[in-house]
């Protein structure tokens, strides 16, 4: 979202930010799942659990390029549910198509997703999906450590600490911050061997919801879109080094204002 | 006409924040709208003079305690499905706890929900929210027609604390201490975080963005920090780069500060970062990049090297700590 220009952030007259020009990438929190499910998938042989990791996307054909690095990565199966229209603001349709894929397929016991989206910030989706599964969902997950094949251990963040639990499956775990846990990068022989694995693709009619979405109403409705204005003064504080600016900043602004 | 009711986590350590931000969230909301229950999460440990304390910050007069084992989600939303009225408004902190408690219960009550939002106001029979979207650089205002409405606070709001009342409280108490709890989550152990070192309530802060460029980078402007008597934060990459610790995070995801100065060093301005700061009383940029975003947010901004500046701010107030203790 920061690559827009601040010019740019003046919506349509339907409420809207042009966001297609915008180099997407994978969520933080997104990608903070996919390395740590392919970690568990790492350390679940030396528990004697088979782990399967398969990825579900619903969106452009552009979206792709990251299942392909999936593959690479060791993914068995990616999935993109085909959706060319730009759908924002609406997190219960995002609930709503997964829940009617997982239950098509009827083979997952684990989901992991982001809790949360760079233009929403709802944190909606991992919640819903739950409550349309009859799932329990940890949300502000950390850390996925492998049980055994009926559970999967969980570190997660609450309101004053962390909390340490094993979690009987199926379960529905939101992933939160995590510092060091990026996407790790596939060899040149992966993304040639593995990387060219043919994605599955599935159309929402075939999910039983109407491509243009007939009968359905978000549960929020955009009203307005205004620019949050932030500027203060900007006042350039000049100098010939760093030690007179240094000087200028203390005599001029902080002396008085903060403690010696 | 519709009420409103408050859902208050009492296993957490900050029911006034939760109460402050449900506040601010509904200063023109509570204007239209009778007042409900406020409902009381917490264990067995709460004896009855820490019900009277709690009863007394409640916004309302009706005060439910809700005693549970432990925290557990689905024990809460069973309690509140039953007690539930069609047509009225659930307000919640804007902690993790608070979110996912909206989220359910609009979808388990058929109603709607909307989470982090900024403002609510009532209009005939339409909530209206505002909250930040598109990484926090835009405002969005949004109507909710499906009730009950459930609406959790945005982090850092601040209202007026309610005025303690001359009339007394009722309070009830449900005990669900003995029912069976849904076995899916055992062995729970907990680790309390450590303290955030002071940042919410620190007057001085320096906060480091990605222009520290790397550990050494991070330590360097922590000890600047201490030089200058500031308290030291760190925005989303130094923190995820684990250059900087998570009790460290400035922002959205992390510590929302109000201090009377704030002297941002190598920070780009993400709108993240800046929702954490923008409260700050007088905010200072040090970037080399004139052109960065930041250096349109702030009050007064230096163009040059954070380190070199910070390092001679540090010597120049230490030469007047040192002339004012001689002049004494």
């Amino acid at each position: 979202m920061d690559q827009i220009s601040e010019e740019e952030w003046a919506s349509d007259p339907a409420n809207r930010i042009d966001t297609s020009y915008v180099k997407k990438i994978l969520s933080c929190y997104d990608e903070s799942g996919l390395e740590m499910m392919l970690k568990f998938s790492d350390e679940s042989g030396d528990f004697g659990v088979p782990v399967q990791l398969d990825a579900v996307t619903i969106g452009r054909k552009m979206n792709e390029n990251y299942l392909k690095t999936l593959y690479a990565l060791g993914f068995t199966e990616a999935t993109r549910i085909e959706c060319e229209k730009e759908i924002q603001f609406w997190p219960e349709w995002t609930a709503g198509i997964l829940s009617e894929f997982m239950n098509q397929t009827e083979r997952y016991d684990l989901v992991v997703m982001g809790n949360r989206s760079a233009d929403e910030e709802n944190g909606k989706v991992p919640f819903l999906l739950a409550e349309e599964l009859g799932w329990p969902c940890i949300s502000q997950v950390v850390e996925i450590i492998p049980e055994d094949e009926a559970h999967v251990k969980v570190r997660y963040e609450v309101d004053n600490g962390y909390c340490t639990s094993v979690v009987q499956l199926p379960c529905i775990l939101s992933i939160g911050d995590v510092p060091c846990s990026f996407l790790r990068v596939p060899t040149l022989k992966d993304r040639m061997q593995k990387g060219k694995k043919e994605i599955h693709r599935v159309k929402i009619e075939d999910l039983g919801i109407s491509e243009t979405f007939e009968g359905l109403q978000p549960d929020l409705s955009l009203v307005n879109l205004e620019v949050i204005d932030q500027s203060r003064p900007g006042v350039i504080l000049d100098g010939m080094n760093a030690e007179e600016k240094a000087e200028k900043l203390y005599q001029t602004y902080l002396k008085g204002r903060v403690e010696l | 006409m519709k009420r409103f009711h408050v859902v208050l986590n009492a296993f957490s350590d900050d029911i006034e924040k939760q109460i402050s931000e449900i506040c601010g969230l509904t200063e023109y909301l509570l204007e239209d709208v009778k007042k409900g229950n406020t409902f009381i999460v917490g264990d067995g440990k709460m004896d009855e003079d820490d019900k009277h304390r709690l009863a007394e910050m409640a916004p309302t007069k009706s005060v439910i305690f809700v005693i549970l084992k432990n925290l557990h989600t689905e024990m809460i939303l069973d309690c509140l499905m039953e007690t539930m009225c069609f047509g009225d408004v659930y307000l919640f902190g804007s902690s993790s706890f608070g979110q996912e408690m909206a989220i359910r219960l609009g979808k388990r009550s058929d109603g709607s929900s909307a989470t982090g939002c900024q403002w609510a106001a009532l209009s005939e029979s339409i909530v209206y929210v505002k909250k930040q979207v598109y990484s926090n650089h835009m405002m969005a205002t949004f109507c909710m027609e499906n009730s009950p409405f459930c609406i959790s606070a945005a982090r850092g709001l601040e209202g007026a604390m309610p005025k303690a009342g001359k009339s007394e409280k009722e309070i009830k108490t449900i005990d669900k201490t003995k029912d069976q709890y849904p076995a899916n989550l055992t062995n729970t152990i907990f680790e309390e975080k450590k303290p955030s070192g002071g940042l919410q309530t620190a007057s001085f802060v320096l906060v480091g963005g990605r222009g520290v460029k790397n550990k050494a980078g991070a330590d360097a402007l922590a000890r600047a920090a201490e030089g200058i008597h500031a308290e030291f934060g760190a925005s989303r990459p130094v923190v995820m780069n684990a250059w900087a610790a998570m009790d460290k995070l400035i922002g959205v995801s992390g510590s929302m500060i109000h201090p009377k100065v704030c002297i941002t060093a190598g920070v780009s301005g993400a709108a993240a970062l800046y929702a954490g700061i923008e409260k700050s009383g007088f905010i200072i940029a040090i970037n080399r990049d004139e052109n960065a975003p930041i250096m349109r947010k702030a009050d007064v901004v230096i163009v040059d090297d954070c380190q070199e500046v910070l390092r001679a701010l540090q010597i120049c107030m230490e030469k007047e700590r040192a002339d004012e203790t001689q002049a004494d």
